[in-house]
């Protein structure tokens, strides 16, 4: 049966963004879709999807692929660091703070939507939460 | 050169935002304490061209995680055309430490006292 994952070009070589199970040394059909084009989006910002009407699904599947994947490859050796993670491809940069990850992931998926994850943390089952635009009053980070 | 006050306890300067009505000027606290480029109450974010960007985990002191909205909005900063991060949370406009990064930073702590950012 056909099925959709991610996968990163290298310049020769398609690397899959998440884990699958194939059988080596056989041959499969490729379709090619370019990530940023599947995004009507792609060069208007203004175009963006809205994410506080897909705020969980999207936060939801950014911790999946950190949960699934990422975690193993980014700790311990960048714990306290903050990793961008685009949900819809997978694709993720590390960088020292927010701006400097998003501006980093950016240049790949001009249109996208991402969730920055503080490496490290682990969340318990029930800990995490989307802040209501409206419900936030007095805060120091 | 970007000038400001020290005011009411805290350093504070002025940066024009882009929106539909032309630029609008809004008085940001500067926030050492705060690893982020803008932070805005989403009342003044609705008023910008600042677009959706997604979402910024937080751990609390609680242990709580929560998820704050991001949008991206162009300024002028120090001179050049940026495209900052803004975390869309309540309280006062904060800039933080990473749109002060490399830059030079001078604050006369008295009310009334220069504020001045420059590039290192």
């Amino acid at each position: 049966m056909p099925r959709t994952i991610g996968a990163m070009f290298d310049g020769s070589v398609f690397r899959p963004l998440q884990p699958i199970t194939l059988l080596p040394n056989r041959a499969y059909e490729i379709t090619i879709q370019d990530d940023e084009e599947k995004h009507a989006a792609k060069a208007s910002p203004a175009q963006r999807p809205d994410p506080s009407a897909i705020g969980n699904e999207l936060v939801s599947a950014a911790w999946r692929i950190y949960n699934d994947r990422l975690r193993s490859i980014l700790e311990p050796e960048h714990l306290g660091r903050k990793v961008a993670i685009h949900p819809d491809s997978g694709d993720f940069e590390v960088a020292s703070s927010s701006p400097a990850a998003r501006r980093a992931l950016r240049k790949r998926h001009p249109a996208g939507l991402f969730v920055v994850i503080h490496v490290g943390v682990v969340p318990d089952d029930n800990s995490l939460s989307l802040r209501a635009r409206n419900a936030m009053r007095g805060r120091r980070l | 050169m970007i000038y400001g006050r020290f005011r009411s306890a805290h350093p504070r300067i002025s940066i024009d935002l882009p929106s539909r009505e032309g630029a609008l000027t809004i008085e940001f606290i500067v926030d050492t304490g705060f690893e982020g480029d803008l932070a805005l109450p989403p009342d003044l974010v609705g008023r910008t061209l600042a677009t959706p960007s997604g979402y910024d985990s937080h751990a609390l002191a609680d242990g709580r995680i929560e998820h704050f909205e991001t949008q991206e909005i162009e300024i002028d900063w120090a001179g050049d055309k940026r495209i900052t991060e803004v975390l869309v949370i309540g309280g006062e406009p904060l800039v933080g430490t990473t749109l002060l990064s490399d830059m030079h930073l001078h604050v006369e702590m008295a009310e009334g006292g220069d504020v001045s950012i420059e590039p290192l």
